[in-house]
């Protein structure tokens, strides 16, 4: 099915956008830099930080301020992702975000670039590095297919969280999350055989980990080599490292010395 | 059939030069300077045993278990390869385990801030040999290995290599007469 191409204008530029793209997917194909925290390419739209605000209007699009990466493009819509308005909100939304986490590195850096460095908000609030973007709740729940990690409570109390925020007794101990997280809020330790996740210093999740079977260095939590060992076509029972199987790759090539020349 | 950087363990003499070669291709201009053991990572690894020597690197393998497991979509079979789209790597590691040959890695990503589109994420991708696609020259390895070990081998050299090898086993069979070989009666 060939997919349908229709034309946007961004900050008044006519390009040529893809149906079912959205303004974020449309602008990043042309070379327009906007912000984003919560956008990851392998997972769904989400809208939750709003550091994509871009203003605009068309057909089906009432005028107005709208989140890129949520917002699907359509025929003649025009798009101005640096005009004052956006500037100004995007400018408000950056302090809002400082104002929860301004211990934040990344958020700080990213926010500076739009001359944020400072916020009136979160005198007396309660700080942390999470920024409510919801990238480990997604990837655990959409890519992973655990859920091992969602949000609760509301307002100022939301918080990624565990089953009744004790130890996880769902997670498989993979570390998407921590490789997901643009803050640093949630982070995979491993030391003496054992695989703690952390959300901030609050253990959220133990496992003892799965020893190479040749060289016997800790390598992987059960479960999840368990859960990837389903999902191929043979049994591979075996756990071995990166090095060991390596090594038998190359005992293995031996045998072929010399047949390419 | 997907092609496929191979080296020859005859020839391989272990001096590592291809692995330097590959971070160079890897890595922006100046890398040289920066070059550190923590961000010295290169696509192809050379293992030395005690029998043998030789660097192992990605075979692109036709069902290529790393994107099977793969929950993102990271790896696709693409370009007569299996191909890594950085941008989409949530960075669990089902890829390392799946693979055989220990020979896709997830690595904490060198791109800063600057060279991203502006998002404050980016911190792990799939690291493994892209055939250098980038490069007009093609893989970086085999043009620096000093012993000539390493080729890229495709369906065209695997059939001419197949076809070597039951020449061989003819002639084998020919000085040795048919009652020599296993399996065949003897008349």
């Amino acid at each position: 099915m060939a997919i349908k191409t229709i034309s946007v204008r961004i900050d008044g530029e006519l390009v040529t956008a893809r149906e079912g793209d959205t303004i974020l997917d449309a602008a990043r194909a042309n070379g327009k830099q906007i912000p984003t925290l919560c956008h990851h390419e392998a997972l769904g739209a989400y809208g939750a930080c709003r550091v994509c605000v871009v203003w605009a209007e068309g057909q089906g699009q009432r005028p107005g301020l709208t989140a890129a990466c949520t917002t699907p493009v359509s025929n003649g819509l025009a798009v101005q992702t640096e005009s004052a308005i956006v500037q100004r909100t995007r400018r408000v939304i950056f302090e809002l975000l400082l104002g929860r986490s301004p211990e934040s590195e990344s958020l700080r850096s990213i926010a500076k670039r739009y001359g944020v460095t400072s916020t009136p908000f979160g005198e007396g609030a309660q700080h942390d590095l999470c920024v409510r973007c919801g990238l480990c709740v997604r990837a655990c729940k959409e890519k992973i297919g655990v859920a091992a990690i969602s949000f609760s409570g509301r307002g100022q109390g939301r918080n990624v969280s565990t089953e009744f925020g004790a130890l996880s007794e769902l997670c498989i101990g993979c570390g998407a999350c921590a490789a997901v997280c643009p803050t640093g809020m949630i982070r995979v330790k491993d030391s003496g055989g054992e695989r703690v996740i952390l959300r901030d210093d609050l253990t959220i999740a133990r496992f003892p980990l799965l020893t190479c079977t040749s060289c016997r260095a800790p390598l992987v939590t059960e479960k999840f080599m368990d859960l990837r060992l389903q999902g191929l076509p043979d049994g591979q029972s075996e756990v071995l490292c990166l090095d060991c199987k390596r090594k038998r790759m190359a005992a293995t090539a031996e045998r072929f010395a010399n047949i390419w020349s | 059939m997907n092609k496929l950087v191979i080296a020859d363990p005859g020839k391989c003499i272990g001096c590592r030069t291809c692995e330097i070669a590959c971070v160079l291709a890897h890595s922006a201009a100046d890398a040289m300077v920066r070059m550190s053991p923590a961000s010295f990572h290169p696509r192809l690894m050379v293992v030395k045993t005690t029998t043998v020597s030789t660097p192992v690197q990605c075979r692109q393998c036709e069902d290529a278990p790393c994107a099977v497991v793969c929950p993102t979509g990271t790896l696709v079979l693409r370009n007569n390869s299996v191909e890594v789209i950085p941008s989409r790597c949530i960075g669990c590691k089902s890829c390392m385990i799946a693979c055989r040959f220990g020979v896709i890695e997830v690595l904490p990503c060198e791109a800063t801030l600057a060279d991203w589109p502006l998002s404050s994420r980016m911190h792990v991708e799939a690291v493994k040999c892209d055939l250098c696609e980038h490069r007009a020259s093609g893989p970086a390895c085999i043009e620096v290995c000093p012993m000539k070990a390493i080729s890229i081998v495709d369906a065209i050299v695997l059939a001419e290599a197949a076809r070597k090898r039951r020449e061989h086993a003819a002639m084998v069979q020919a000085a040795f007469g048919p009652g020599d070989s296993p399996g065949q009666a003897s008349t």
